[in-house]
């Protein structure tokens, strides 16, 4: 009689293999499971760095001080533009730097680099828009970690920035995990020699002929000057050292937590103000140059100095 | 009539079955490394990157190149370098040449990254 089925024994070599196979799949499942927070751990300190370095790149690279500023500054002076009868509204903190038991608290400058940007219906050019962009270092509710909040206002008249919550301004968290974040603010202060004596030069002659040079300050606050001047910590040498309006470079050193926060990751990023670096910096000297003064200097950085150009119309300036 | 597989069929189907299985292990493996490796090259362009803007404003501003600094992060030194152009590029007139080299140990061999970019002459002058 011929035996249907299988016997004992082939039932234990099929089981055997059954769980040698189960097992080895179940081990490349654990492995790939295991796989995804390493991988995690390694990018997304490195991602979260990049992402903020982009945004925060194409921000900085289009701070400036607006002409509409110059025309509140030079009011003060004989100018052929400002209007004597209008008092245009100075803007605060152009640019501002402010920390927090050294750590960054709010960075806030004015960019010609917004987010959203406009296009004309019939012609279908580009409408610049200039805004205030305020990145805010906050620490993350029931936990040890910072994030990096990020808003975008039109509001440019305004007299110190607000605190949030901000109905009116898009908040978004740029940057997570973060354990500590530093900044450092670096220019060139054009510096005041003090010229020799010549014997028979008159004192009107030689401050007729002042010789400067530059110098790179590195400071982890930037405020403007007027405020500068109620603080205790105000330089030695203040008299002497004329301070640019805006930093050249900003530097940035994050201390980044892993996801799973056992691990932090160091990372320093330097990210350039171009207007600052392209022209020559502007200073805040004791008396304002005026509108046209400013115009004519960058103009001229602008354009060859061998080019006859018509000068430039004020109201070209602010036309869409 | 005998039914069933014999010795060597199994074995050869045990065979197969872990040469598919055995790559990926590797795989896993690898992709840790990969990552990590990407990693630590994102954080070099970012060092070099913020090096180069550095020593930009320095040099123009009196301060002489090459300038080199160990960043101890990355575990890799950068060198900031800058001359003339050469070749046929010395048809741009009024351009000069910059350059980050940056130099590191992998598995005790030394590699090198370069960060080249042109810039007019007056913005270092």
């Amino acid at each position: 009689m011929r035996s249907s089925g299988f016997i004992l024994l082939e039932l234990v070599i099929a089981c055997a293999i059954a769980l040698l196979l189960g097992s080895a799949i179940m081990m490349v499942m654990y492995q790939i499971n295991r796989l995804q927070p390493i991988v995690e751990r390694h990018i997304h300190p490195v991602a979260t760095a990049l992402f903020f370095y982009n945004q925060c790149m194409r921000d900085i690279s289009g701070a400036q001080v607006p002409l509409t500023q110059w025309l509140a500054l030079s009011q003060g002076q004989k100018t052929e533009h400002a209007d004597s009868d209008y008092k245009i509204p100075q803007i605060k903190n152009v640019f501002l730097g402010t920390t927090t038991e050294n750590m960054l608290d709010t960075l806030s400058f004015i960019t010609t680099n917004p987010l959203q940007s406009y296009w004309g219906a019939k012609t279908g050019k580009y409408i610049p828009r200039i805004v205030r962009v305020v990145y805010r270092l906050r620490p993350k509710k029931g936990s040890s970690e910072y994030v990096l909040l990020r808003q975008e206002s039109e509001q440019l008249d305004l007299e110190k920035i607000p605190e949030p919550p901000l109905n009116q301004w898009h908040q978004y968290i740029l940057a997570d995990h973060i354990k500590s974040c530093t900044v450092e603010y670096s220019a060139a202060w054009k510096m005041q020699d003090e010229a020799p004596k010549k014997p028979g030069q008159t004192p009107q002659q030689q401050e007729q002929s002042p010789k400067t040079h530059y110098e790179i300050r590195k400071k982890n606050e930037w405020r403007e000057k007027q405020e500068e001047k109620s603080s205790k910590t105000k330089p030695a040498d203040a008299n002497k050292a004329q301070e640019p309006l805006l930093p050249q470079l900003v530097t940035f050193s994050f201390i980044f937590y892993d996801p799973s926060g056992k691990k932090t990751v160091p990372l320093t990023m330097t990210i350039p103000v171009y207007t600052e670096q392209i022209y020559e910096p502007l200073y805040q000297t004791p008396s304002q140059p005026s509108l046209t003064d400013v115009i004519k200097k960058l103009s001229s950085n602008i354009l060859p100095p061998t080019a006859q150009q018509p000068p430039i119309q004020l109201a070209q300036a602010g036309a869409p | 009539m005998k039914q069933g597989f014999t010795l060597i069929e199994v074995l050869l189907a045990l065979a197969i079955f872990m040469l598919v299985i055995t790559p990926l292990f590797e795989l896993t493996g690898r992709l840790v490394t990969r990552a990590a490796d990407r990693a630590r090259a994102a954080e070099r362009v970012l060092v070099a990157e913020s090096f180069l803007l550095e020593q930009r404003i320095l040099s123009r501003y009196g301060k002489k190149s090459p300038n080199s600094q160990k960043i101890a992060q990355s575990k890799a030194t950068v060198t900031y370098q800058t001359s003339p152009l050469s070749g046929d590029l010395k048809a741009f007139k009024g351009v000069m040449k910059e350059q980050v080299v940056i130099e590191w140990l992998h598995k005790g061999k030394k590699r090198t990254e370069r960060i080249i970019s042109f810039i007019p002459e007056q913005v270092l002058a």
